[in-house]
């Protein structure tokens, strides 16, 4: 399946929900630097793969899915929930990624430069999260796409 | 018993004071000038606040873009908060607690990984709707990531 990207959609979403993941993204960005503060970096470390993100979409994509069915007049629909649910499994997928972003910033950070670390650590989370969703897609999908 | 006269312990000695006068007043001054985590550390979580706000914005709208959900659902597990505070953290406390903080990340991915896993479930086999799913899972995040962190990391 070819990947794309449909700008219209960014029209859809509405500015109070633009709003919420503002908040939502920086009150978890000062907790997790206050509980790093509070009880040192083993445990504040937790809450950078804190899902902050994820929640919102997923609400945001059952509620669009709703809301368009119900344009079409189909009222009770459960096309919203599976499309957010195979939004979770891409999440999940993504979480390896995440993990191995922790595992290069883990060990290259006290022997490479800043920038080289950050831009390795990103790549790597691209790299193994679509890996992941590609042998996903040709080897074990049997979810709606 | 003879205190020390100033200047005969150069190690315990302020740089950039001069040597008669080291006093609490002048070393809590020295502190405040060299120390960016003690100069305002409400400006430090502002700051931490709209990077936080605007990393997580950016990664949402690119999930919102992108089409198939499945591969959009990636961007729902981006190094959000981690990308919009270890640059912060490395500036104030170094590149050791940064990363010590990027090896408890990974057991909070792995709660993550278990956290979404079952919103998949719930959602898609379960056919419960998102906005419940999402906000009570966030309870098995947190049990499984400081699981992991008393069992392994503490």
């Amino acid at each position: 399946m070819k990947v794309s990207a449909d700008f219209s959609t960014l029209k859809k979403t509405k500015w109070h929900e633009y709003a919420v993941r503002f908040l939502v993204g920086g009150s978890v960005t000062v907790i997790a630097g206050l509980l790093a503060k509070y009880y040192g970096p083993v445990f504040g470390g937790l809450f950078l793969a804190f899902p902050t993100i994820f929640p919102a979409s997923a609400t945001l994509v059952d509620k669009h899915e709703r809301e368009k069915k119900q344009r079409a007049g189909i009222q009770h629909t459960t096309r919203g929930r599976q499309v957010a649910g195979v939004d979770a499994a891409g999440a999940a997928l993504g979480s390896l990624g995440l993990a191995t972003f922790a595992y290069i910033i883990w060990k290259l950070l006290p022997v490479w430069n800043v920038a080289g670390v950050f831009i390795a650590a990103v790549v790597a989370w691209l790299c193994v999260s679509c890996a992941f969703w590609w042998l996903r897609k040709k080897h074990w999908s049997h979810s709606p796409k | 018993m003879r205190l020390p006269t100033p200047g005969v312990f150069p190690a315990l000695q302020p740089q950039g004071l001069p040597r008669d006068k080291v006093s609490v007043k002048n070393t809590q001054k020295l502190l405040h000038r060299e120390s960016p985590s003690l100069r305002g550390p409400v400006k430090d979580l502002i700051l931490r606040f709209v990077i936080g706000g605007i990393v997580a914005c950016a990664f949402a709208a690119l999930g919102d873009v992108l089409k198939p959900k499945s591969f959009a659902g990636l961007f729902g597990a981006a190094p959000s908060i981690a990308l919009a505070t270890l640059g912060l953290t490395i500036a104030a406390n170094g590149k050791s607690y940064a990363a010590t903080e990027a090896r408890s990340m990974m057991a909070g991915a792995l709660a993550f990984f278990l956290y979404a896993y079952v919103c998949f479930w719930l959602m898609l086999r379960r056919k419960l709707k998102a906005m419940p799913v999402t906000l009570s899972a966030l309870g098995l995040w947190l049990v499984g990531a400081i699981s992991i962190w008393f069992l392994v990391l503490r």
